[in-house]
């Protein structure tokens, strides 16, 4: 469980968010990511990834289409790819706990 | 798999049931030709975002062979609501608007995710198009308006020369001249500050939804109308303090609100007292109402008014009360469109004689 191994002080999950450009799908997920990291009960990084801006970075990860949230630290890398504006849904997704629901 | 038990037999729990059972009186060949040839683009994806199947319009949309989509790690595609927008990127073409939706399915017996795929690129494009070309639509009415003014500031110009040759024929050194040159400069600079703001207003902007504060528009957007209606139309401002933020379009606001300052210049021919108004929906129109949780944006004339019948076709495109050659009626339909696609409402309270009231109810934005 990878919660579990983060609690037994491994590092912090760390995302990668890719969107492109300010269309505004991208900005509903730039909300999105703020919310999910005040949401959740462990620290979480997620780095924000403008494919328009590193399209090199998104051709070696594979990504498809944006936006795609993803946990590059597995293999095959996790992802989520759409609307990710549903906090609890993406943080079980990423087996990291909510703050709502451990208090 | 109680939930299982609950819901309609899959497509694949019947197949699993029996290997080569004909569906709804189909083959499964016949489905299968369907799901090749239809428009939208088909994906199957399992739980872990791995993609198991794509009909060969998405490979389209992805433009890629369908063999080179297989297996990759795409990811769970999630929707909230009924659809998703996502960008598909592509090899050699330009990303791809897609409007993606998605339902739960079995698939060989496991769970997985059908996401179909449309394609929007075209229509949003022809949607920009037509924003840009109601835009400058607003931008022309505007301008045919303000064509009496700048004849106005020219004829200040003349006279201003020619006050200014007799002045220098008369005593090149009398201050006067170097003060008639700033009267005229100045004039100069006004009708600059005012081609400028309409050049501004007239650039391609994309559709871009953001949160914003409606007082602060308003107050930017004032001084281009002070410039533009015309001496004997005062323009008031009645701002509602701590007016919550909402979500939309800033540039869409901007025509929609000129579109109504210059139906309302119109209304009071020139001559009246223009009325922008701001409150929260709950301190106006009573906290029950279906429009609790919108802010109002009121912009009131003290015109001609309308008549009944005139009230029920102002939002057809189109439908225009002015003489040929003023007004193309498209304003109050750009107002419309703009409105509903920011999820708002519009109403107008308009009796003849008594002057009109558009009032734009936006939603507040979601915090």
């Amino acid at each position: 469980m990878r919660t579990s191994d983060r609690t037994q002080g491994k590092p912090l999950l760390v995302l990668r968010l890719y969107i492109a450009g300010d269309a505004s799908a991208a900005r509903r997920a730039l909300d999105a990511r703020k919310r999910i990291i005040e949401a959740a009960a462990e620290p979480i990084n997620i780095e924000i990834i403008d494919i328009l801006e590193r399209p090199a970075e998104a051709e070696a990860a594979g990504i498809l289409a944006t936006p795609t949230l993803s946990d590059e630290t597995v293999t095959p890398p996790r992802r989520l790819i759409g609307d990710i504006s549903n906090t609890a849904h993406v943080l079980e997704y990423f087996g990291c706990s909510n703050k709502d629901t451990t208090a | 798999m109680t939930a299982a038990r609950e819901r309609p037999r899959t497509a694949s729990e019947i197949a699993r049931a029996g290997e080569d059972e004909p569906l709804a009186g189909f083959s499964q060949l016949s489905f299968q030709r369907l799901v090749e040839n239809i428009a939208d683009g088909i994906l199957v994806v399992d739980l872990a975002g791995s993609v198991l199947y794509a009909n060969p319009a998405a490979a389209e949309i992805f433009g890629q062979p369908t063999e080179n989509l297989l297996q990759v790690p795409l990811g769970r595609p999630v929707v909230t609501g009924d659809i998703a927008e996502i960008r598909v990127r592509r090899p050699d073409k330009p990303p791809a608007e897609v409007e993606m939706r998605v339902v739960e399915i079995g698939w060989n017996g496991d769970s997985a995710l059908l996401a179909s795929l449309r394609d929007v690129s075209a229509q949003r494009a022809a949607d920009e198009r037509q924003r840009q070309s109601q835009k400058m639509e607003a931008v022309g009415r505007l301008a045919a308006g303000i064509v009496h003014d700048f004849n106005n500031l020219l004829a200040v110009f003349e006279s201003g020369l020619k006050l200014l040759e007799k002045q220098i024929a008369a005593d090149p050194t009398n201050p006067r001249v170097g003060m008639l040159i700033d009267e005229v400069r100045a004039r100069a600079a006004n009708g600059g500050a005012l081609t400028q703001q309409l050049l501004a207003f007239s650039r391609r902007q994309t559709l871009s939804p953001e949160i914003i504060d409606l007082n602060a528009r308003i107050e930017s957007l004032t001084h281009l109308f002070e410039g533009t209606l015309g001496r004997d139309i005062e323009l008031k401002t009645l701002l509602a303090p701590q007016l919550e933020p909402v979500e939309i379009d800033p540039n869409q606001f901007d025509v929609a609100l000129l579109n109504l300052a210059v139906n309302a210049r119109d209304a009071m021919e020139g001559r009246g007292i223009l009325t922008i108004e701001t409150s929260s929906v709950s301190g106006v129109f009573g906290a029950s109402s279906d429009l609790a949780g919108f802010v109002c944006v009121t912009v009131r004339d003290t015109g001609c008014g309308m008549s009944r019948e005139t009230l029920a076709q102002v939002f057809e495109p189109f439908f225009t009360t002015k003489p040929e050659g003023q007004g193309t009626g498209l304003g109050l339909s750009q107002i419309y469109g703009f409105v509903h696609q920011s999820g708002g409402h519009v109403r107008i309270d308009s009796e003849i004689g008594m002057g009109t009231s558009v009032h734009l109810f936006l939603p507040r934005a979601r915090t």
